[in-house]
């Protein structure tokens, strides 16, 4: 056995043994691997070396970090990319790099503990054989699109080689990471091992490779032909098909908002066109893509994301969470039970009803059926994980909860009930949060003995599906009560930001001029559809009367109320809200609000609409102006927000209305549209609407501030 | 023995009972003992965490949860490093899992153990004759065709004949009769009539059913299967229970002459039974309240024929390690697995046994009907066998505080032929 050790500066170290050389991917100073450009040079002139090195039959790719095959690309890079060209050609340089694996003469054997993702999942692809850990950290995919750009290292090209055409539609399109075991039966991996043989596996497999000389990457789809999935994978008239469907239902969910989702089925069709071997289309495609401002934004935003993560460090430690109580139980009460047990948190829900119990226990058993029918987590695991939630009809079990999480009816009188009975029930050094949606924490807090240990933990509806959690932080409340709430979000899997109490705190304030404004904009005689159908355009997920409905008339009435009261004149509610109430059109949930609803189809309603306001149809003003006034509002209110010190950042408030209220995440966000807008516009805009439509579009100060000093939300860029 | 060595009960809870094929029959004795075992914790403000132990007792022992204390452990989160066993004394299950986890506490191995007993007799499964496991493992075996074709030819529809684990569990493995057939030995010979059996288990019931309000401190409620009722009560105490209904029944382990009827025996039940046990003076540390102390316990083995009177037998013995006499106890618990059988156990206890060929008894003396089975009894409420004997030293505790008692037997007769008793006593 003839051993070599070498390492390069860049992170790749490899040795020889018994003729295999064993390549380690190893990034020095960083946690995860990457491919930067050094260190894609580096890895090419390797390759170069392995290809004419008499002692090497084959190669074997394994990664040195702990959980992490190849994260990807280097972001930084692609932030970097200065035009179009710059971007051709450093996907040209990855191609190049992957078809050296590939043309290497040589089987090449990736084994991949951890994640592999973009790049990094395109180089594998470009190996002759994948093994992979069975493991639960162990997951590949491709998630450019979301980011907005496509795979350009050769992954449109090779994919569709290896899993069929409709498989790697689905994986590309949706950026979604597959696990071990869903990529072993894609074929992706060939096969799974323990992690810890898994490098020794796949030494052995190369030999075999080069022993029986017969490696390549070309694989048609296995499926045979007679079966509808293969006639669609294997014959051209299938593939058309397919390629059709997919651009038409992009173009039906996305609206062309998401240019990088057809432009990597166009990726796709070339490569599926021409036997795989379209490299310098997929190139130019990408290249195409990278600079677009949809690109920068989505880019941006996954930025947010990291740094909300550094949210709470210059908070306290937080104190361990093991056992939580819920009080309140019903669909909420059960959704946050759920998420709790879902995590192996110990949970006591309590209701004064035992009707509640069961709803909350139905939920809790149907969520985690669903889950478990997605994750493939056995039944075994689903009855562990909801033998962790008992209920109570009193407050038996609340000396072991760490935290209380209260989400009774959304009373102040109640809700103050209720946590002074807890403070009796509870340990001292148990927290108390309540889920109020608009009610004040700080007044709340003033019922307690110790107001320190209370918060506010807001979740959003429904709560298995909605990332975003408002901490809501009152005069009272302790930092360390602060960190704990955060640091159990984080827990639940769900986005922290943190907010100080004031009404509406800050996602339901900012929302109300989206549902208010289009009221106002219904009453002087615009039409619902056009009005739902304009927001939906500007890539809001739900129009405002659709959301409207959802929530329900009674609830929006209330909160415009509420922020009428707390806000001032600019928060005056529309009429519609209290006519719906007055007609008993609460919404979804009665059968009809601003639509009809016939079991889940939603229908217009024009003979009740005109009911609805007092003045008739007007012309139909365009988009364009429908949505300045709607999100002119917005912004300004968001504006003084950060003036107020509702939020902390920019970021943060840009984060929590994409995970909160679903902004069009191409976007960036509402204050980096504002920026794109420029601020000086959005003044100029929200005066004129001042003039013309009233007071509450006055431009608050801090945006006139900004646009004097030619300052912008996110600074530079 | 100092007071703070003393193993003390300081919290318990149990499932409703309900009769098998009922409303639990698709809940395993893994969910019920998980229910159980789990709100008892809650209820005492006792930390999952702090239990060293955990032991339960069951005889249907389900193959899909081999130690089934230690499933219910892991279940309720107690950590991975705490040990736990499972225990099989028949009917005494549940006691036996207390007084073993009454015996790590005594010798030092464990402050606080959490015990009970579990048991899902609807789910105890049908079995195929032992042949068939032979033939199963020819026809695995079999490799090539001709292997394969010599395996079908051996086998026989037979070979599917399936009998009950349950009937066959319900039968003395040595002496050969079932459970029901021993209640009649005792009939015989104790000269127990018909109508006085009828008599008590229309008592049981109607104490049952009086008690309904009162046991549902101990019971935690269970969802049904389908999460859209609860279960609330035990389900077995009928509020209709008539004399004449029962005097119309027929005997139905010796049909000719018999006087023991599926009326006056308890049913076969599904339910669970938990309690928290520990040092008395850990129950200081940790501010809890003991509901009771375990003074002293005692086994007695008699003819497995005679099971019955298993009560009579292991009672003294209990007594004399407490150094008590009968007349100190001022409330009992004798479980009712037949009434032909609780009432031989009165006679017995009163006049003691002396009759040629049997296991003779001195007197213990006479049992007052109205400290006896206070709030009804198996006959009633029903017996999974596993769960039993928590239940009846759950019950007693319960009962013993509500009318501020001191000093307390709860007692069982167990198949193949052994007694349990367990002394309590209160301040």
């Amino acid at each position: 056995m003839q051993l070599m050790t070498n390492q390069t500066s860049a992170g790749l170290r490899f040795a020889v043994e018994d003729e295999i050389a064993r390549v380690e991917i190893d990034l020095p100073g960083e946690k995860v691997n990457k491919l930067t450009t050094a260190w894609m040079t580096e890895f090419e002139a390797l390759l170069d070396r392995l290809a004419t090195a008499d002692g090497v039959r084959a190669v074997v790719l394994a990664s040195g970090k702990p959980d992490t095959y190849i994260a990807g690309a280097d972001l930084d890079e692609i932030e970097g990319l200065a035009s179009a060209e710059d971007a051709r050609e450093k996907a040209r340089f990855g191609q190049r790099v992957f078809a050296k694996i590939e043309n290497l003469g040589k089987p090449v054997v990736a084994a991949i503990h951890g994640a592999c993702l973009g790049g990094g999942g395109e180089l594998v692809l470009a190996c002759h054989s994948r093994i992979a850990s069975d493991d639960p950290a162990t997951r590949i995919g491709w998630p450019e699109v979301k980011l907005g750009i496509i795979p350009g290292f050769g992954g449109t090209q090779r994919l569709p080689r290896i899993v069929g055409l409709q498989a790697a539609l689905d994986l590309i399109l949706t950026g979604r990471m597959l696990d071990a075991r869903r990529a072993r039966d894609l074929r992706l991996f060939d096969s799974l091992v323990y992690r810890s043989l898994l490098v020794d596996e796949a030494m052995r497999e190369a030999r075999r490779l080069a022993d029986s000389g017969r490696f390549g990457v070309a694989r048609a789809s296995r499926r045979p032909l007679w079966t509808v999935p293969g006639f669609l994978d294997r014959t051209p008239i299938g593939r058309e098909i397919v390629l059709t469907a997919a651009r038409r239902r992009v173009q039906r969910e996305t609206r062309g908002q998401y240019p990088a989702a057809l432009t990597a089925i166009q990726s796709l069709a070339a490569g599926v066109r021409s036997g795989g071997k379209a490299y310098a289309r997929e190139a130019e495609l990408l290249s195409r893509m990278a600079l677009t401002p949809e690109s920068r934004n989505l880019v941006q935003l996954y930025r947010l994301t990291e740094i909300n993560k550094r949210v709470g460090r210059d908070l306290p430690a937080p104190a361990a969470v093991r056992r939580i109580a819920v009080v309140g139980a019903g669909v909420m009460g059960g959704g946050i039970a759920q998420l709790a047990a879902s995590q192996d948190l110990g949970v006591r829900l309590k209701d004064i009803q035992p009707e509640p119990l069961l709803l909350a226990l139905r939920t809790a058993r149907d969520l985690m059926h669903k889950a478990a029918r997605r994750r493939r987590l056995g039944p075994v695991e689903v009855d562990n994980k909801l033998a962790h939630i008992t209920t109570t009809l009193d407050y038996s079990g609340f000396s072991l909860a760490d935290l209380v999480i209260e989400a009774v009816v959304e009373r102040m009188d109640v809700k103050q009930r209720v946590l002074r009975d807890l403070e009796s029930a509870v340990r001292e050094d148990c927290i108390l949060a309540t889920n109020t949606s608009a009610l004040s924490v700080t007044e709340m807090a003033a019922a307690l003995g110790d107001p320190g240990r209370l918060a506010g933990m807001h979740f959003f509806n429904p709560v298995h599906r909605m990332p975003l959690v408002e901490v809501i932080v009152s005069s009272h409340t302790r930092p360390a009560t602060v960190a704990t709430v955060v640091a159990l979000a984080r827990k639940l899997g769900k986005t922290p930001i943190v907010v100080r109490d004031a009404p509406g705190f800050l996602v339901n304030r900012i929302l109300a001029p989206f549902m208010n404004e289009a009221s106002f904009l219904f009453e002087e005689g615009q039409d619902v559809e056009h009005l739902d159908d304009a927001m939906r355009r500007f890539g809001m997920p739900m129009g405002p009367f659709e959301l409207i409905d959802e929530v329900g008339a009674d609830v929006a009435c209330e909160a415009g109320r509420t922020l009428h009261a707390g806000l001032g004149e600019r928060m005056r509610p529309a009429a519609l809200a209290a006519r719906l109430v007055e007609a008993k059109r609460l919404g979804r949930k009665t059968g009809a609000g601003v639509y009809r609803y016939t079991g889940k189809r939603r229908q217009p309603d024009r003979a009740r609409w005109q009911t609805l306001r007092d003045r008739g149809a007007a012309s139909a003003l365009p988009a364009s102006v429908l949505q300045e006034r709607v999100f002119g509002l917005m912004i300004n209110e968001a504006a003084r927000c950060l003036d107020e010190g509702i939020v902390a950042t920019a970021a943060d408030l840009d984060l929590a209305l994409v995970f909160g209220i679903g902004f069009p995440p191409f976007r960036g966000g509402l204050l980096r549209y504002a920026d794109a807008q420029g601020i000086s516009t959005v003044v100029r805009g929200l005066e004129r609407l001042e003039r013309e439509v009233g007071p509450r579009f006055a431009p608050c100060s801090r945006l006139r501030r900004m646009a004097d000093a030619g300052e912008t939300f996110h600074g530079g860029r | 023995m100092n007071a703070g060595s003393e193993v003390v009960v300081v919290a318990g809870c149990r499932t409703p009972f309900v009769r098998s094929g009922g409303a639990f029959r698709h809940l395993s004795a893994v969910h019920l003992g998980q229910v159980a075992a789990a709100e008892t914790l809650q209820r005492s403000g006792c930390d999952p965490h702090w239990v060293d132990e955990v032991v339960f007792g069951n005889i249907g022992q389900p193959a899909e949860a081999t130690n089934i204390a230690r499933v219910i452990a892991l279940r309720v989160g107690i950590p991975a490093d705490r040990p736990a066993y499972t225990v099989q004394r028949n009917c005494a299950s549940g006691m036996q899992a207390i007084t073993s986890a009454a015996e790590k506490i005594l010798t030092g191995q464990a402050r606080i153990v959490l015990a009970g007993g579990t048991e899902s007799m609807s789910q105890i499964p049908v079995q195929y004759p032992l042949a068939f496991n032979e033939w199963m493992g020819e026809w695995m075996r079999a490799r090539s065709t001709p292997q394969r074709l010599r395996a079908l030819a051996r086998f026989r529809l037979r070979l599917l004949t399936p009998s009950s684990a349950l009937a066959v569990g319900l039968t003395d493995g040595y002496a050969g009769i079932n459970m029901g057939q021993t209640a009649e030995v005792l009939a015989r010979e104790f000269g127990i009539t018909r109508d006085e059996q009828d008599a008590f288990a229309f008592d049981s019931h109607r104490r049952a059913v009086a008690a309904r309000e009162r046991l549902r401190g101990e019971i935690v409620p269970v969802p049904a299967q389908d999460l859209a009722s609860w279960i609330t009560d035990d389900q077995g105490p009928r509020d209709d229970i008539a004399l004449e209904r029962l005097g119309r029944m027929k005997p139905y382990f010796d049909r000719r002459s018999g006087t023991v009827t599926i009326g006056n025996s308890c049913p076969v039940t599904d339910g669970a039974a938990a309690v928290l046990l520990m040092r008395r003076d850990t129950a200081n540390e940790l501010g809890l309240e003991p509901l009771g102390t375990l003074r002293a316990w005692a086994y007695a083995g008699l003819e497995p024929s005679r099971m019955g009177l298993g009560p009579a037998y292991a009672t003294p013995r209990a007594l004399h390690k407490a150094g008590r006499r009968w007349r100190d106890i001022q409330l009992v618990e004798l479980n009712e697995a037949f009434a032909a059988q609780v009432l031989a156990n009165l006679h017995a206890f009163e006049r003691g046994v002396s009759a040629p060929g049997v296991q003779p008894l001195d007197p213990i003396g006479p049992v007052d009907r109205g400290t006896l089975n206070v709030n009804g009894g198996a006959i009633a409420l029903g017996h999974p066998v596993g769960a039993s004997g928590a239940r009846l030293v759950l019950t007693l505790l319960q009962e013993m505080a509500r009318r501020d008692l001191e000093r307390g037997l709860a007692t069982l007769c167990i198949g193949g032929g052994q007694g349990a008793a367990l002394v309590f006593e209160r301040n």
